[in-house]
């Protein structure tokens, strides 16, 4: 057990749509990345969170573009800048939110939220969260199969990186 | 709900009288039920991706205290 140690002690992976619809685990799913000790949960200083809006839309062209069609929008919140014993950077929350998400009639979904593993970026004693999260998954039509993928790199500092 | 489908079938790029003769002209069929595979195909677009960052507050690492008081030396 070390602070210098970085785990994610929530979820790894959870749907976040399947089968066109939102999932019920976006409200119950969390993922994080802080210091591998018993009092992990008193991180203070925590600020944010920061967001990345991904959106995603498609349909029909002219003269067809008024049938259904898929359009979507997930957010990707985490936590920034948890300190323990007052130093650190750690990441006690990142989570999932869609805000708007319309499948259509022929069309379906299925998206998910995958972390990696987390790890230090920092220097020895004042450890700093670093962890891939990436939303992948397919939409789909009768005709067409289009994979989803969106990764970023996240730091315990606030910043990031869109991979 | 009928003024939302009036505005649903006038958009941007024209109206749905124009939409029907254009499916027309083409041979296309008045539902979507009735599109081959290979109408689906030629008729859809290419999807649209973006990703934009909302928040992007950052803060400066300090160095850990054994004593938790929470004063700590910026490293970073």
């Amino acid at each position: 057990m070390s602070a210098e140690t970085i785990v994610n002690v929530l979820q790894e992976a959870w749907p976040i749509i399947k089968d066109g619809k939102a999932t019920a685990e976006i409200a119950s799913s969390k993922a994080n990345a802080v210091p591998q000790v018993d009092d992990w949960q008193s991180l203070t200083d925590v600020k944010g969170p920061n967001s990345f809006r991904m959106k995603y839309s498609v349909g029909y062209i002219w003269p067809l573009d008024d049938y259904d069609h898929v359009q979507l929008e997930i957010l990707l919140k985490w936590d920034v800048g948890g300190r323990y014993h007052g130093g650190g950077a750690f990441i006690p929350n990142i989570w999932i939110e869609v805000p708007s998400l319309f499948v259509g009639y022929g069309w379906d979904a299925n998206i998910s939220m995958n972390a990696q593993q987390p790890t230090n970026a920092g220097q020895t004693g004042a450890p700093l969260a670093r962890i891939p999260v990436s939303i992948i998954g397919t939409v789909s039509s009768g005709a067409e199969l289009y994979r989803v993928e969106w990764g970023f790199i996240l730091f315990g500092d606030g910043s990031s990186t869109n991979a | 709900m009928p003024d939302e489908q009036e505005a649903d079938e006038t958009s941007a790029t024209g109206n749905q009288s124009d939409r029907a003769a254009a499916r027309a002209a083409l041979g296309l069929p008045d539902s979507i039920d009735q599109l081959t595979d290979e109408q689906r195909k030629k008729y859809i677009g290419q999807p649209t991706v973006e990703v934009e960052a909302e928040n992007a507050e950052q803060v400066q690492v300090l160095a850990m205290q054994e004593s938790g008081d929470g004063s700590g030396e910026v490293v970073a």
